[in-house]
């Protein structure tokens, strides 16, 4: 579903990625997870575009992200993004957040997005919040409607660039819930997160990078289970991250 | 196009009739704009100060009284200094005298809420932090907030000070020789060239005002403040 | 006491000089508007043949004073165009549009509205430039990440929201463009500025005539003032940059 092959990139001298390469099936849950500055978020970034690379390969069902001519937006409208600091359109109401996108880039009409909009709303348990604006919203309400938003375009596939970092603790849990109920359903995920709890009890895969480069990639047992069969670096950030 | 009428009138753009008359011209134009800078720059941190020192009915009065400058255009202002500073003072002040004090009062109080802005730009912990080491307000201001708050007022200075040399060209109104003055007599006179004339005029205040507005950018850059036009 | 008051007359004078007033700045806000879109979308481009341009054309109108260039747009202008063209400009026309009569404007009309205009253009692009600064990247970022074009994501998220964010600085430059509109008294329009020096001059009532038109002014203003504050009352996402 998503082939990342031999995949570097540099700003300017400096090696952001350092020949990354993964596979991700249909319906996996991948993890990623590293220190600050590891290169994990420039990673998930390429895999729909956002983040241009300089070397490898990217295939994302079956289409090159890095080719020349490769209809970036079609692609994007298929593989949703949810971000560290939601990005919710604040001169938009929540429904219209939802609608914006199904609208303009899948052509269905008004009705049909608001129609969506709304059962997706009911799912992650905003029911009635359809007409609020985002600045009227707590921060783990603001992350639900931005995965909210995603869905309605019926992604192949999501992405999560630190969904919980930017929100208050008594906040975490909720979004998490809504991405586990997400992976038990069998969408393919891709969690750039720091919250060790949830990719033990989701995640199929952990990838675990150090400036820029992958240096562990193995099953969710594994990697919390057999600390002797990880890589150093690896034992240690778990040691730091992980409650005693 | 013919700019021979620019090279023969050369020294009476640049300087008026000095020195066999009163000086004129561009050298006017920046006498007037550097006093009222001086004098606008000097109000404004009086009145910003005095802003952020009010609270209440003093600050609301202040507020209005600084509307009042901010809400009249610069041209009926000078209308009214030139009618009524003869009344104020006894005698007649000059036509240079008027508008620096025109220009200044209406500098000064778009500069005092530039002032007000930077002082309370500063998070309060500041205040309080100068208070528990037993700095009075005053003083707390003096060596603690408006240091720092200076440097991030310094492009909307310079800002002000662009639109002061523009609205200095409205001394025209009342006769006081500076550039724009002497473009419209040196037009008047010749009759035929006026597009070389006001090209000519507006490229000089196009110099000076956009080496400030080139200075202003600097600053902000240096300071990390954004320069917003005024 | 009553000959302290302005006689009808002369007050007359003063509505007529308002009249003109309301009717140039807001003609000239208008079009100054949609022009400073055009020039902050041209200051914005990603190419340089556009961008650079827009930088010395907003530079320039921006740094030379109104009163030189409605001096030039009056007189200079006029003695570039060919002849025919001048004699058109002062003549009268008279059009029946519909139902309305549309009368060509006095040449001194045109010079006032088109200096005006200008000026307060290049004013306005920069609050917008600044509008779309204040526009977080993220915002643009989500928007591409939804699949959204380029065109699209200016069209449906960056112009809104820095529209918003514009907004109170934009009604400061409408309140300039009131201010600044006196300065067509120079040309000899006969806005309100230009009319409460006439009746100073007739009546020598220089009080009465110099403050019938500040308040004027300042009452414009106030208005457009309390505009503002209501807009931003009523939607709360109007001039706030993203949370």
């Amino acid at each position: 579903m998503i082939v990342i092959e031999n995949v570097s990139k540099w700003y300017g001298k400096t090696r952001v990625l350092d020949h990354c390469s993964t596979r991700i099936a249909q319906g996996e849950v991948v993890v990623v997870c590293g220190p600050s500055g590891s290169g994990k978020s420039t990673l998930i970034k390429t895999i729909n575009g956002l983040e241009p690379f300089d070397e490898g390969r990217i295939v994302v069902n079956g289409v090159s992200v890095g080719a020349p001519g490769t209809n970036l937006p079609k692609l994007r409208a298929h593989v949703g993004m949810v971000f560290q600091s939601f990005e919710l359109f604040p001169h938009l109401t929540v429904i219209e957040n939802l609608a914006l996108a199904q609208v303009v880039v899948l052509g269905r009409s008004r009705d049909e997005a608001r129609t969506r909009g709304q059962g997706y709303l009911a799912r992650v348990g905003l029911d009635g919040f359809a007409d609020r604006l985002p600045a009227q919203l707590s921060g783990g309400q603001q992350q639900r409607v931005a995965i909210a938003r995603a869905l309605c375009m019926d992604p192949v596939c999501m992405l999560f660039d630190e969904p919980t970092s930017a929100l208050d603790p008594e906040m975490v849990g909720e979004v998490l819930d809504v991405m586990v109920e997400l992976a038990g359903e069998g969408m393919t995920m891709v969690c750039v997160t720091h919250e060790m709890g949830f990719a033990r009890k989701v995640a199929d895969r952990v990838i675990f990078m150090d400036q820029g480069a992958i240096l562990d990639d193995c099953a969710g047992e594994a990697f919390f289970g057999d600390p002797d069969g990880r890589p150093e670096r690896a034992r240690q950030f778990l040691a730091r991250v992980l409650p005693h | 196009m013919d700019f021979s009428v620019i090279t023969n009138n050369l020294s009476y753009f640049l300087l008026g009739a000095w020195p066999h008359g009163p000086l004129g011209g561009a050298a006017l134009t920046l006498v007037l704009s550097v006093c009222s800078a001086l004098a606008s720059g000097v109000l404004g941190l009086v009145f910003g100060v005095a802003l952020a020192m009010t609270h209440g009915a003093a600050h609301q009065a202040l507020v209005l009284f600084l509307g009042f400058f901010r809400a009249i255009p610069v041209l009926m202002l000078i209308f009214w200094t030139y009618f009524l500073l003869p009344i104020v003072f006894g005698f007649n002040v000059p036509g240079v005298g008027t508008v620096i004090v025109a220009l200044s009062l209406i500098g000064g109080s778009y500069l005092a809420h530039s002032v007000y802005a930077g002082i309370r730009s500063l998070p309060p912990g500041q205040w309080q932090a100068a208070a528990a080491l037993g700095l009075g307000r005053v003083q707390a201001l003096r060596y603690v907030i408006l240091p720092q708050a200076l440097p991030i007022m310094l492009p909307s200075f310079l800002n002000q000070w662009i639109a002061l040399i523009k609205d200095s060209s409205l001394a025209y109104v009342i006769g006081v020789g500076e550039l724009s003055f002497v473009a419209t007599q040196v037009s008047n006179r010749e009759m035929v060239y006026p597009t070389e004339i006001f090209l000519f005029v507006a490229l000089l205040y196009f110099l000076i005002c956009s080496s400030l507005e080139l200075g202003a950018g600097a600053i902000a850059r240096r300071y990390g403040t954004a320069a917003k036009p005024t | 006491m009553l000959d302290e008051l302005l006689a009808p007359k002369y007050v007359g004078w003063l509505i007529d000089g308002f009249y003109v007033t309301l009717l140039l700045s807001a003609l000239a806000s208008a079009a100054a508007t949609a022009l400073g879109l055009l020039l902050c979308l041209a200051r914005l481009a990603p190419t340089r043949w556009i961008a650079w341009p827009a930088l010395a054309w907003l530079s320039l109108f921006r740094n030379t004073p109104l009163l030189v260039q409605l001096f030039f747009w009056y007189f200079g202008f006029s003695a570039l165009l060919p002849q025919e063209v001048v004699v058109w400009l002062n003549a009268p026309h008279h059009w029946h549009l519909a139902f309305f009569g549309v009368r060509w404007p006095p040449f001194e009309y045109l010079a006032g509205f088109v200096g005006l205009t200008l000026f307060t253009a290049a004013f306005i692009a920069e609050e917008f430039r600044a509008g779309v600064r204040g526009v977080p990247a993220g915002q643009t970022v989500a928007a591409r990440a939804l699949g959204l074009r380029p065109w699209q994501v200016w069209r449906h998220v960056v112009i809104p929201q820095a529209l918003r964010i514009s907004l109170p600085p934009l009604l400061g430059q409408y309140m300039n463009a009131v201010k600044n509109s006196s300065l067509t008294m120079a040309i000899g329009l006969a806005e309100l500025s230009y009319a409460s020096r006439q009746v100073e001059t007739e009546t020598f009532k220089t009080f009465q005539a110099f403050g019938i038109a500040t308040l004027l002014y300042i009452g414009t203003v106030a208005v457009i003032e309390l505009a503002g504050q209501w807009l931003q009352r009523r939607n709360p996402t109007v001039g706030a940059a993203a949370r």
